[in-house]
C-alpha cells in the first residue's frame, strides 16, 4: 500500500465518520428505531466503486469503532456492526454485477441487509421478538434510504470525474 | 452489458416495495387494543403489567442507563429516556398490541398485550 492509498483511505475515513456523526445529532420526523438516512454509506459505496471491497471494509470498520465511541454511544456499536457488515457484503457482492448508473439499486439492497441485520441484533439483544413488527417499515425506509445514498453516490462520482480530468 | 439489466433490478425493487407495504398494512390490521403491558429488559422479562393500574417503572443500570416507563389512562409510554436517539420517547402513547416501545440502545423493550 503506498502512502497515496493510505493518505486517500485516511481522508474517506475521516469524512465518513464526520457524515456519521452530524448525522447522529440529526433527529427525523418519524419515531421508528433503527430508521436513519445513514448518509455515511456514501463513503462505503464510493470505497467499493473506486477502490475495492477489501479497503472499503476497513473504513467501514474504522468509522463505527471509532464513530460510536465518539459519539458516546458504545451500546450501538453492535447494532452499527451488524447492520454496516451485512450491507457492506451485500454491495461487495452485487458490484461486480452493477454498472456506475446502478449504483442506487446496490445501495437500496445494501440498504434493506442493514436494516435486516440490525433487526436480527435487536431480536437478539432484547429477548424478545416483538421488535419483527418494525421488519415490513424496516425494508420499505431500506428502499427509501439506499436510492437516496446510492443516488448521492453517483452525484459524488460524477463530480469526481470531472475534479480529475486536469 | 454488464449483469443484469435496470429493468429487472426494478422489477425486484418494486417487489421488495410491495411486499414491505403490504407487511405494513398487516401489521395495522393485527393492532387491537391490549390489555396488559409486558416488559423486557437486557434479555430478561421484568414483569406484566395491567394497563388499567397507573404507574411508574424505572429501570437504571450501573453505567448510567435510565428509562423511565409510564402506565397512566390506559396507556403506557415511555416518559423519559437516556439514550441519544429518544425515538422511544417521541413514539407517544400506546394501549394497542403489535406496536412495541423500543428503545434499541438501552435493549428495553414495552409491548401491550391481551389481557392474560
Amino acid at each position: 500500500m503506498n502512502v497515496k492509498k493510505l493518505t486517500y483511505m485516511a481522508m474517506l475515513t475521516a469524512i465518513s465518520m464526520i457524515v456519521f456523526l452530524i448525522e447522529a445529532q440529526i433527529p427525523l420526523p418519524f419515531a421508528v428505531p433503527g430508521v436513519k438516512l445513514g448518509i455515511a454509506n456514501v463513503i462505503t459505496l464510493y470505497a467499493i466503486w473506486t477502490l475495492g471491497w477489501k479497503e472499503a471494509g476497513a473504513i467501514l470498520i474504522i468509522r463505527i469503532f471509532l464513530g460510536n465511541v465518539i459519539a458516546g454511544n458504545v451500546m450501538a456499536m453492535a447494532y452499527s456492526l451488524a447492520g454496516g457488515l451485512l450491507c457492506w457484503v451485500i454491495m461487495s457482492l452485487l458490484k461486480p454485477i452493477m454498472k456506475r448508473s446502478q449504483i442506487w439499486i446496490m445501495s437500496i439492497l445494501g440498504a434493506i441487509g442493514h436494516n435486516a441485520g440490525q433487526l436480527a441484533v435487536a431480536i437478539a439483544i432484547s429477548g424478545t421478538a416483538a421488535m419483527a413488527w418494525y421488519a415490513p417499515v424496516l425494508l420499505v425506509a431500506g428502499v427509501i434510504t439506499g436510492a437516496f445514498t446510492g443516488y448521492l453516490t453517483q452525484i459524488l462520482l460524477s463530480h469526481m470525474d470531472k475534479l480529475k480530468t486536469n | 452489458m454488464k449483469g443484469k439489466s435496470t429493468k429487472v433490478w426494478l422489477v425486484i425493487i418494486a417487489l421488495l416495495l410491495v411486499a414491505g407495504i403490504a407487511g405494513m398494512v398487516f401489521v395495522r390490521s393485527a393492532r387491537e387494543e391490549g390489555g396488559q403491558v409486558l416488559i423486557t429488559w437486557n434479555n430478561e422479562i421484568q414483569g406484566t403489567y395491567p394497563l388499567g393500574e397507573d404507574r411508574t417503572l424505572v429501570y437504571e443500570s450501573e453505567n448510567g442507563q435510565r428509562n423511565v416507563v409510564t402506565i397512566q389512562d390506559g396507556m403506557v409510554f415511555m416518559e423519559e429516556a437516556s439514550c441519544p436517539d429518544q425515538i422511544c420517547v417521541r413514539k407517544g402513547p400506546t394501549n394497542q398490541t403489535a406496536d412495541p416501545i423500543v428503545c434499541l440502545p438501552n435493549s428495553l423493550v414495552v409491548e401491550v398485550q391481551a389481557a392474560g
